[in-house]
């Protein structure tokens, strides 16, 4: 495995997971990619990162998005290098597969395909933590990664995911293996996302589940920022203190903010939280699988972990259905 | 590698005359070779270093590579534009979203309801019409500005009123004003307007609590909420379905609007 890393970090920018005080993040590890560095230890064993590995190598907080001081080439991220982002667990390349379709229709964003088009990504098998619930939402890898590694004691098995992948397999870091791979079958969890979840929070706009949350959201926008299925954005120019440089940036942005709702005249469309609140769960559980087939959401539990006000959005999600089932008095 | 366009770059037009339509009002001619859109529809316009906003064009839709925004200063793009000088360029991305159904509306009794700024896009609408004027039944404009002087396009009354019935009223009065006064909802009246119901259609343009008091209003005429096209404000941002700001319930104002049937989005608001 080192030889494997040693080897892409001279070729390609990787991005890895590594420990930062008491939290795992995703980082680039070689900035100066294709010369010898200082390399942090690289965390191949972490529960969760704070921050999705696609906000950080697909979608970065503040993105350069046109410099308006080059008339002719003015976007210049079709010059980025090719990124490995190591070390993805499952839930994640399923995110990243979601954004594949997000950002390709109805219309193509430039940006975010551009980076995805230069981007290898090597997956990692993971441990459950009581934070993940990514069993509501169960799904089957078809792709999104070039290489999968599961880790076995004292090696790894590899799974090919894409044409990249094959070439990889190809270097001396690898060697064939005498497994033969099957899968168990009888999986089956408690509960899963459905078309009726979907309906239940769709019927529930009028819900006092949104005003009881409200109370003790503070709306700061934390869980959409560390949500790997938040993809809402801001753009903002700058222009330099030599009053040359204008540039437009793109940033999160965050549907619980007033701003977010706010047009030029003040007006905010959605003045009261309990309506933002409500619009974050209609999102992802009911316009993404209309839109896209799949919730906005792959249960990494990020949101749980985040949340300043401990707000347990699972089981929001359970609290909804379970007064579903209860009948009309 | 696949070639992806990028839907973020927009083209340079140029400002070709800026005529002062009220206070705080902009009038902005542009030329841009190749653009034509259809009325209701919306560019994105942008000022590299200030940033981006949407407009309505409020031109005659038949005028290729030019069109007209009317444009009041709210922020900082509009506050930076009124500096602008004759022959600088802007930025301009789109037209974007569906315009009006022009055809659809063709045959019929047509009420047009613009509330202050809402005016813009119903005047290229109007342009269009009275182009296509034999295409139409009855036609009216109902219009409510807060005052005397914020009536735009007031040069183009006495043409547009050959063709079609124009109906006034502002907030706030002054000396000159012998007009009504009040909301536009107060125009909306069996005595004022003389229209086959079964066969009429309503375009509204203007703040929201404007098309809330007006279908009610239109009720009494027995104008029902799906005879009603309303066109909405919303925070459009990235004008192609990413950006998630003018999601409206499961609509997107930038790509399934910003025009709508009122009784599909009347629960959204």
């Amino acid at each position: 495995m080192p030889k494997l890393l040693d080897w892409l970090e001279k070729k390609y920018l990787v991005i890895a997971p590594i420990k930062k005080e008491a939290q795992f993040v995703f980082e680039l590890i070689n900035p100066h990619y294709g010369r010898p560095s200082q390399i942090p230890k690289i965390a191949l064993d972490y529960p969760t990162t704070m921050l999705p590995p696609n906000k950080i190598a697909l979608m970065p907080p503040k993105e350069l998005m046109l410099d308006f001081t080059k008339p002719k080439n003015r976007a210049t991220i079709d010059q980025l290098p090719t990124q490995v982002l190591f070390g993805v667990h499952d839930y994640d390349i399923q995110a990243i597969n979601i954004l594949d379709k997000v950002m390709s229709k109805p219309t193509e964003d430039f940006y975010y395909l551009s980076r995805r088009q230069r981007t290898i990504i090597i997956g990692i098998e993971n441990q459950r933590t009581p934070l993940h619930f990514d069993h509501y939402f169960p799904f089957e890898l078809k792709g999104g990664f070039d290489l999968f590694l599961s880790q076995m004691k004292g090696f790894f098995i590899v799974t090919v995911g894409s044409k990249i992948g094959e070439k990889l397999v190809e270097l001396p870091f690898f060697e064939d293996s005498s497994w033969k791979i099957k899968r168990v079958k009888d999986f089956e969890p408690d509960f899963v996302f459905s078309p009726k979840t979907a309906k239940i929070i769709e019927e529930n706009k009028d819900s006092q589940v949104w005003d009881k949350l409200a109370k003790i959201c503070l709306g700061c926008g934390v869980c959409s920022y560390v949500c790997p299925l938040c993809y809402c954005f801001e753009t903002s120019d700058e222009i330099g203190l030599d009053n040359r440089q204008k540039c437009r940036y793109r940033r999160w942005d965050a549907c619980f903010l007033a701003d977010f709702w706010t047009i030029a005249n003040k007006n905010c469309t959605k003045p009261k939280l309990r309506d933002r609140i409500y619009n974050w769960y209609h999102h992802k559980f009911v316009r993404m699988p209309e839109e896209y087939d799949h919730p906005g959401c792959v249960g990494c539990g990020r949101c749980l972990a985040q949340c300043p006000a401990k707000i347990n959005f699972r089981e929001v999600l359970e609290e909804l259905i379970k007064n579903s089932r209860k009948p009309a008095s | 590698m696949k070639k992806i366009t990028n839907q973020y770059l927009g083209n340079r037009a140029k400002l070709i005359s800026i005529k002062k339509q009220a206070e705080g009002i902009n009038l902005y001619t542009f030329n841009l070779p190749g653009f034509s859109f259809i009325p209701g529809q919306f560019v994105m316009l942008s000022l590299p270093g200030f940033g981006e906003a949407p407009f309505a064009p409020c031109s005659d839709p038949a005028k290729s590579n030019q069109f007209q925004l009317s444009i009041r200063r709210v922020g900082i793009v509009t506050t930076a534009l009124e500096k602008l000088q004759k022959y600088d360029f802007v930025d301009i991305r789109g037209p974007f979203g569906n315009g009006f159904p022009l055809k659809k509306l063709s045959k019929k009794d047509l009420i047009l309801v613009a509330g202050g700024m809402g005016i813009a896009p119903l005047a290229s609408l109007i342009e269009f019409l009275l182009r296509n004027r034999r295409s139409f039944n009855q036609i009216y404009l109902l219009y409510g500005a807060k005052t005397t002087s914020q009536l735009l396009f007031r040069n183009h009354y006495t043409k547009w009123q050959k063709k079609i019935n124009i109906e006034l009223c502002v907030e706030e009065k002054d000396a000159n004003w012998e007009g009504k006064t009040g909301f536009v909802t107060g125009l909306c009246h069996r005595d004022q307007i003389k229209v086959n119901p079964q066969n009429t259609a309503v375009v509204m343009c203007g703040p929201v609590l404007m098309y809330q008091n007006n279908a009610e209003a239109l009720a009494k005429l027995d104008i029902k909420p799906e005879q009603i096209l309303v066109s909405m404000e919303a925070k459009m941002k990235c004008g192609v379905g990413k950006c998630q700001h003018c999601t409206l319930g499961k609509k997107y104002t930038c790509l399934d609007g910003p025009v709508f049937q009122y009784s599909e989005i009347a629960n959204d608001f």
